[in-house]
């Protein structure tokens, strides 16, 4: 997995960029001219010399959300891997050969996020600054991804966010430099809604615990908004919780259970492990629906015997039967001998369709790649059609409402059945509307600024 | 450049230290020499430094296909630490006073510079804001834990700086945009802006590796290196020693030893002020978890002890190797075994106890006596023991 | 909305569960710091170990990382169930306290407390390491069994003015009660007992004696690693297990409790888990955001205020 420096040397960049003067960028200021004979100025780490391409794959190995870092790495590597010699999505990607990117072999370094933030932007900076990444990947918490974009938009480097769920990552914080394929706590609330209100009732009256940060903070306030809007629910209270809690009984006894008839968990991963659990130990289930709006594999595992029955909204499922989705799978599962989670669909489609916009701009220059994926329709990820908005790079997509099996049903790989993909139609916001009227995506870069 | 140590520590055996504040005057003099050795050593290690770190070990990594190479930023962030850590030991390798919770003056220099610089974004006015409200925070934090030693300035200094973590994460939000980190930080180039932060110092290529940034933190790490050489040699510096090594015989003397005290923690606070703030002006960027998270004060004490207890540049030789095997030997591969990635703390771990329980005056104190001992010289001298190292019991 | 006198009742019985838990680990340190003045932050990994122990006892769990997964193990554990982690746990704790006395706190007890805080500091990183690395940094459910002695417990009973509670959460009050108990009367009312007290007020004293202490030392530190072991089961039985929670979940709240309770102090320790148990849950339920600065700066508060803590001389670690 090493990276293998044969033939481009970080010297040869050093020396192409000490011409670049004052203005440039620390340190990664590409060539005037010289080189490739590319048609485009320097920016960020264009132009790619030599006959690698270096991506960044800036994943948690340590920290609360290793597991899903391990699996985000499976589908890095795995993308990697087809991009160099064909197989999975690459064989069916009219623009991809199997043969490197843009007749460079991918090559790619690794990072730990340790799921924070600063160790994630030091990492990311390492594989900008040392190792010339032209794209960088990660996520997993929305800090981090929201400080790795930051970053990449000053830099000039690309970003392909992967697991990041918050309103902000393309809303409030949205940079010009970043993508994301995943939907967002809005586009929960108005997949969830709908299939709730049909399941439970029309006039019902819930509370909400969720976890007191950025994510937690938007995941709330959208189930509030639709909630409300779809089945006329009334909220009775919505208390913050301090991320990272591990023993919610103190919250959980102040639901008042004689009025409540749904209970929202807005909590992600490790919380939710501990919240669902302790909830139904409680006795809660007994009066009231519960709720968790986000599920991941890492929650569903941690809490196996509590979710039978709980609605919430995944990403992506490998036991969906598109084509996409098949080949996928069949792929993971010959590579790593088990199923992909969504987080590895995620860090596998980000980096193949990076990959296949540099094909189609033709050029590794970040303003024309990024060009390439604004405004880009596209029904091969998986998920049938989606759209790469060019307003706020927000993907506009289906979303899975997922619920929970019962433990005797469970196997290894299936936790969760499918029970409805919301079509993108029903789901989404305007350009001026919801999380994207906060946006505003900063310059391009380049000539273009 | 190994001399400086011993010139910090010698201090003419500090057994006899209670008379440090009338023999200090002449202790001084013969110092003075070793004492401009300090700071020109430092300056010229600061030279070489990004080009050894980026350059050198870059050339390497290309020779040998482990990516060791530093890259351009690195060198600015271990400076950054070594300056917060320069102040740390003061506190913990001269006065024996164990804090874990430096994080707070860390973080709300660096957030409230942030938030200053919003309305002037002047780096260098950013560094005294950043600092002056360390040490406004320094004062009554001190002021209550200094009265308490041993495991309760510890758990106070932790909880103080706990709650500002949990208020910047929850309530505190508002001001410090919580979890989303801060990232509005508007530190314009030096000099009214006209020097970006970000550029090459020269556009010669060869010294691509050195960027304005580096210039501006290297001469903050100068002027604490100064700073901090002066204080260590001054009477201050040796009764911050003789408290370490025995705080009644300093009371004994008639020295007012909480006023004594809570001054080593005001400077060491200082120390963490200007480093948070640098660190927020390199990195655009801070967040909770860095800037104030008791994780970030263990750190502090993690390259404190690595680097060396007791000695004025040991310390920042323990901020050199944890940012360098958190930030690229992380990131290396081995033949058979692959990534290190997360293994790279556990690593850590051991060769902190390693360090802990064999050379108690870390890498740096080890390398001395290594020094000492093919030389001849004698070795290390049981006498340059930091502070903590004795006398712990009889307390 | 609610009753004023339900929630109070609810705030006290969540306040005890969680203070049982704070209890045991503030019981174990308080003894160790007490008796041998040794400043062990490796307290939580202590923690840490009786909760994955408990794990690979209770049950038999899925690999999905980590070294044994890559070697090709992907199940471990014995699936013994519950009432065999309660007896196997403090066991396995008991025999590392006694390894770590010999092997790492005697060579520190003569040397000043500021390196047996940072050489403890750094082997419980090194165990959490390890386990992360080994058993892979995932995140196991916790380990609550279905019934215990025949009773049902896994789920709620309907307890007069609180309304329903977990009843396995009533279980863990009735049996850390019973071990503070338990620990309490052995301190009270043994020869070795008399030891540890006679240690924790004055080590020297003892010593001047010429108790074989020693020995009495090693049987010290096991009890106090075994009654973290234990705090480290009751605690995987609620909550989810990872790497991480040695220092989240015990660490700081063990030392906070020894703080408050006074270090060295036995009752204090008992007290003083009980009283930031109630604090915690009284600030979750009325204002959650402030929960942690308040129990932070309540403590601050306390060492101000009274330094030497509920109980405590004031004089050890001073």
């Amino acid at each position: 997995m090493a990276r293998d420096t044969t033939e481009l040397s970080r010297r040869d960049v050093l020396k192409a960029s000490g011409t670049a003067g004052a203005a440039g960028l620390a340190g990664l200021a590409g060539c005037t001219g010289g080189g490739g004979g590319s048609e485009y100025p320097p920016i960020g780490n264009y132009p790619v010399e030599g006959d690698e391409v270096v991506f960044g794959f800036n994943v948690p190995q340590s920290g609360s959300y290793s597991q899903e870092g391990a699996d985000e790495l499976r589908g890095y590597n795995l993308a990697k891997k087809h991009l160099n010699n064909g197989g999975g999505w690459v064989d069916s990607y009219e623009n991809l050969s199997g043969n490197g990117v843009l007749g460079k072999t991918v090559a790619s370094v690794e990072g730990d996020t340790a799921t924070n933030p600063d160790t994630a932007r030091q990492s990311a900076q390492r594989m900008i600054n040392r190792d010339n990444a032209i794209m960088v990947s990660g996520g997993s918490s929305s800090a981090v991804a929201i400080a790795v974009q930051k970053l990449c938009q000053s830099e000039k480097v690309q970003f392909q966010c992967c697991l990041t769920h918050s309103n902000d990552t393309t809303g409030s914080e949205c940079v010009r430099y970043s993508f994301r394929e995943m939907f967002n706590a809005y586009m929960t609330g108005q997949a969830l809604a709908p299939v709730l209100a049909e399941e439970y009732g029309e006039n019902l009256k819930f509370y909400q615990l969720y976890a007191d940060y950025s994510w937690g903070q938007t995941q709330q306030a959208s189930m509030k908004k639709f909630f409300t809007e779809v089945g006329n629910w009334t909220q009775i209270d919505s208390v913050p919780t301090p991320l990272g809690t591990s023993d919610y009984s103190s919250y959980l006894s102040d639901v008042p259970s004689e009025e409540t008839d749904v209970l929202v968990l807005n909590h992600y991963g490790l919380d939710a492990a501990n919240s669902l659990p302790q909830a139904i130990e409680q006795g809660l289930k007994q009066d009231m629906e519960i709720v968790v709006p986000l599920y991941n594999r890492l929650m569903a595992e941690a809490a196996a015997d509590s979710i039978e029955g709980i609605f919430g909204t995944a990403d992506w499922s490998w036991q969906l039967s598109d084509q996409y989705s098949k080949t996928f799978t069949e792929a993971f599962r010959n590579e790593y001998n088990k199923v992909p989670s969504y987080a590895a669909r995620l860090a596998y489609s980000q980096t193949v369709q990076y990959a296949a916009a540099c094909q189609r701009a033709d050029t590794f220059y970040p303003p024309e790649v990024i060009k390439q994926l604004e405004n880009h329709q596209y029904s091969n990820a998986g998920l049938g059609a989606e759209t790469m908005r060019k307003c706020d790079h927000q993907a506009q997509r289906d979303v899975l409402v997922v619920q929970g099996l019962p433990s005797d049903q469970q196997t290894e790989s299936k936790l969760l059945r499918i029970v409805n993909q919301t079509s993108r139609d029903k789901l989404g916001y305007a350009c001026d509307a919801g999380p994207a009227a906060e946006c505003s995506l900063g310059p391009y870069g380049g000539e273009n600024n | 450049m190994s001399d400086d140590a011993d010139a910090v520590t010698d201090g003419g055996a500090v057994a006899e230290s209670e008379s440090a504040a009338a023999s200090g005057g002449s202790g001084l003099a013969s110092l003075r020499e070793r004492d401009d050795f300090v700071v020109i050593a430092t300056a010229a290690v600061l030279v070489v430094f990004p080009f050894l770190l980026i350059d050198v070990f870059g050339a390497i990594g290309d020779l040998t296909g482990f990516s060791i190479g530093g890259y351009s930023g690195l060198p600015s962030l271990v400076l950054i630490y070594g300056i917060v850590v320069i102040g740390f030991n003061l506190l913990l390798g001269y006065t024996g006073l164990l804090s874990f919770g430096h994080a707070a003056f860390f973080g709300s220099a660096a957030y409230s510079a942030a938030l200053f610089s919003q309305v002037v974004p002047s780096p260098l006015l950013m560094v005294v804001v950043g600092t002056l409200v360390a040490t406004l925070l320094a004062w009554p934090i001190g002021f209550v834990s200094i009265r308490r030693s041993g495991v309760y300035f510890a758990v106070l200094t932790l909880t103080f700086g706990q709650a500002l973590y949990f208020y910047a994460l929850g309530p505190g939000a508002w001001l410090t945009n919580g979890d989303n980190g801060f990232s509005d930080i508007a530190a314009h180039g030096l000099f009214f802006g006209a020097i970006p932060l970000e550029a090459p110092l020269t556009p010669l290529y060869a010294l691509n590796s050195y960027t304005v940034i580096y210039a501006f933190t290297a001469v903050m790490m100068l002027i604490a290196v100064w700073v901090a050489n002066r204080i260590i040699n001054s009477p201050y510096g040796l009764i911050f020693e003789a408290l370490g090594e025995n705080e009644e015989r300093v009371e004994f003397v008639g020295l007012n030893v909480f006023r004594y005290k809570l001054m080593a923690f005001i400077i060491s606070a200082v120390f963490a002020g200007v480093g948070g703030t640098m660190f927020v002006i390199h990195e655009q960027y801070i967040h909770p978890t860095t800037g104030l998270y008791w994780i970030q004060s263990g750190d502090f004490v993690i390259m404190t002890v690595l680097g060396g207890t007791g000695s004025l540049v040991g310390p920042v030789l323990g901020a050199f190797i944890f940012e360098y095997v958190a930030n690229v030997i992380s990131g290396v591969s081995l033949p058979g075994i692959g990534p290190i990635g997360s293994l790279w703390r556990f690593v850590l771990g051991a060769v902190f106890v390693f360090i802990v329980w064999v050379f108690p005056r870390g890498v740096y104190g080890a390398a001395e006596d290594l020094i000492g001992l093919v030389t001849g010289g004698g070795g290390g001298d049981d006498g340059s023991e930091p502070a903590a190292t004795d006398g712990g019991e009889a307390e | 909305m609610i009753p004023l006198q339900v929630d109070i009742a609810s705030i006290l019985l969540n306040g005890l569960q969680q203070g049982a838990i704070y209890a045991l680990l503030g019981l174990g340190l308080t003894i160790i710091l007490g008796t041998m003045e040794f400043l062990n932050l490796a307290h939580g990994a202590l923690y840490l170990v009786g909760a994955y122990v408990g794990l690979l006892v209770f049950r038999e769990t899925t690999l999905t990382n980590g070294l044994l997964y890559s070697f090709g193990v992907t199940t471990i554990g014995f699936d013994g169930g519950f009432l065999a982690a309660l007896v196997v746990v403090p066991i396995v704790g008991f025999g590392i306290g006694l390894l770590m006395e010999r092997f790492v706190a005697e060579p520190f007890y003569d040397r000043p407390e500021t390196d047996q805080l940072l050489v403890t500091f750094g082997l419980a990183l090194i165990v959490e390491e390890i386990i992360k690395n080994v058993i892979g940094g995932n995140t196991f459910q916790s380990i609550g069994p279905q019934t215990i002695f025949g009773f049902n417990v896994s789920q709620p009973v309907a307890l007069p003015v609180v309304g329903l509670f977990p009843s396995w959460r009533l279980f863990i009050i009735v049996i850390a009660l019973v071990i503070i108990a338990v620990t309490w009367l052995a301190i009270e009312r043994t020869d070795f007992g008399l030891v540890v007290q006679a240690g924790t007020r004055d080590s020297e004293m003892v010593r001047l004696l010429g108790i074989k202490i020693n020995r009495s030392y090693s049987l010290v530190f096991a009890l106090g690693a075994a009654l973290a072991a234990f705090a480290g089961l009751i605690g995987a039985s609620i909550q989810t297990l990872s790497p991480q929670i040695g220092t989240d979940r015990a660490l700081l709240p063990a030392f906070l409790t020894i703080v408050v309770g006074g270090a060295g102090s036995v009752r204090g320790a008992i007290a003083g888990g009980m009283l930031l148990g109630v604090i915690v849950s009284a600030m979750t339920q009325t204002y959650s955001q402030w929960a942690q600065i308040v129990l932070y700066l309540f403590v601050a508060l306390m060492l101000i205020v009274r330094p030497e803590g509920l109980f405590g001389s004031g004089e050890v670690g001073e």
